[in-house]
């Protein structure tokens, strides 16, 4: 008998319909966490209430914004977050400060540089183009941002790379590039101070790697700097070990340029 | 290799490694809480699972014993669904029931690898279709009235506008 009704309820229960009604709430906001704003939508017109709980929503907020509001909010507020930080991103990237004007305006962010640069380091959906128009001119955004920036136990080329993969230069190599390579060595020689190299001598190897990276990248050149020639010129530049020299170089020759080859 | 016994709720009995149970932090915590000795000959009871999930998630648990610890959640990372590997796929090729079974086994063994990949599966199961689809799939009766059919439509308006 036993056997009868054990097997009875494994055929039903497969052939049951499952619904995630029917799991415990905490397993169903799991699933439903791994939705976007869309389908979490769509999901909610199935799912009233599961799909409107406001963990879902200030989860979405801060998964495709990096955006997390403060405060005990409801569903229904944070959805409404999560519209205006939609609308305010669309907008940054038509016209940047426009964008910042309507987060202001909804009282999304404070007009203070370090929640401008937080909101514009960690949300994904900003066009780089857009925000190096707006960081060029404000400089003071510009440098809280790099502050957010962790190169803490990266080789000093591949955190240059790192760094203007998001904060990409100019082509003219004017004003601005400087102004990127300055906050950089500021913000590295921070993160690592037991290398012992000062901002100053980074800001120096930074302009030294970038003529390597063109020299050895670029067809048009014929002669290439030698490894010798490079430590020998980085060496007295930025007074720095001849081992360490040599490292850089390697890193160029194999690894490639350090900026975006659009640079 | 030191094994012990896992009992399922219809009464079958499992011999796994201890290292492989151990994925389970339920398991684990028995084991070293109540200091259930692991030679002891004793079976540990699993009375939300039955054999057949049972030996699913020992199936899952031997494949997986290797696995490096699952990361930290974090919050600001991008959602992704899509990073199921193949293995993992194929194991969870199984009619609905079961899949929901394996995750009420996941979620009461405290299996953090195996619930993530099944609530993924699930949430695939569920994206990029409408209200509609998604009651299909589900095989959910439409209970809500036309009034508030409209209303929640209202409400989500903004998302189909897309």
């Amino acid at each position: 008998m036993g056997q009868v009704l054990i097997r009875k309820r494994l055929h039903e229960s497969s052939q049951e319909f499952t619904d995630l009604d029917k799991l415990p709430p905490e397993v169903a906001i799991g699933i439903l966490s791994h939705l976007n704003a869309t389908d979490l939508c769509l999901a909610g017109c199935v799912w009233q209430h599961l799909a409107n709980d406001q963990i879902l929503w200030k989860g979405v907020c801060r998964s495709e914004f990096g955006f997390s509001p403060t405060g005990d909010l409801k569903a229904s507020e944070y959805k409404r977050i999560f519209l205006q930080l939609d609308e305010a991103t669309l907008t940054f990237n038509a016209n940047p400060e426009n964008g910042i004007n309507y987060l202001l305006r909804y009282g999304l962010i404070e007009n203070v540089p370090s929640q401008i640069a937080e909101f514009l380091y960690r949300n994904r959906k900003i066009h780089w183009r857009r925000r190096r128009d707006y960081l060029q001119k404000r400089p003071d955004v510009l440098q809280e941002i790099i502050g957010l920036e962790n190169f803490k136990n990266l080789f000093l080329p591949n955190a240059l790379r790192k760094f203007f993969a998001k904060n990409r230069p100019t082509n003219d190599r004017g004003e601005y590039l400087h102004l990127l390579i300055d906050a950089f060595s500021k913000r590295f020689s921070t993160c690592n101070p037991n290398l012992n190299i000062n901002p100053e001598a980074i800001y120096v190897i930074c302009f030294s790697l970038i003529l390597l990276s063109v020299d050895l990248s670029s067809p048009h050149i014929r002669n290439k700097m030698s490894k010798r020639e490079f430590i020998k010129n980085t060496k007295r530049a930025a007074s720095i070990d001849e081992e360490f020299c040599g490292h850089l170089y390697d890193n160029i020759y194999l690894v490639g340029h350090v900026a975006p080859t659009d640079l | 290799m030191p094994s012990i016994k896992l009992s399922s709720s219809d009464g079958e009995v499992f011999s796994v490694e201890v290292e492989i149970a151990k994925q389970s932090n339920t398991i684990k915590t028995m084991l070293e809480d109540l200091g259930m000795d692991e030679e002891d000959d004793e079976a540990v009871p699993l009375p939300n699972v039955n054999a057949a999930i049972l030996k699913r998630v020992i199936q899952w648990c031997t494949y997986h014993k290797d696995d490096p610890p699952p990361p930290e959640d974090d919050e600001n990372k991008e959602k992704r669904t899509d990073d199921i590997s193949s293995w993992d796929a194929d194991f969870l090729k199984v009619d609905q029931g079961t899949l929901f079974e394996l995750i009420l086994a996941a979620n009461y063994l405290d299996i953090k690898g195996l619930l993530d990949v099944t609530c993924k599966t699930v949430a695939n199961m569920i994206k990029g279709k409408s209200p509609e689809e998604i009651r299909k799939t589900f095989n959910i009766k439409n209970d809500f009235t036309q009034a508030e059919e409209d209303q929640v439509r209202r409400e989500n308006e903004w998302c189909e506008e897309k």
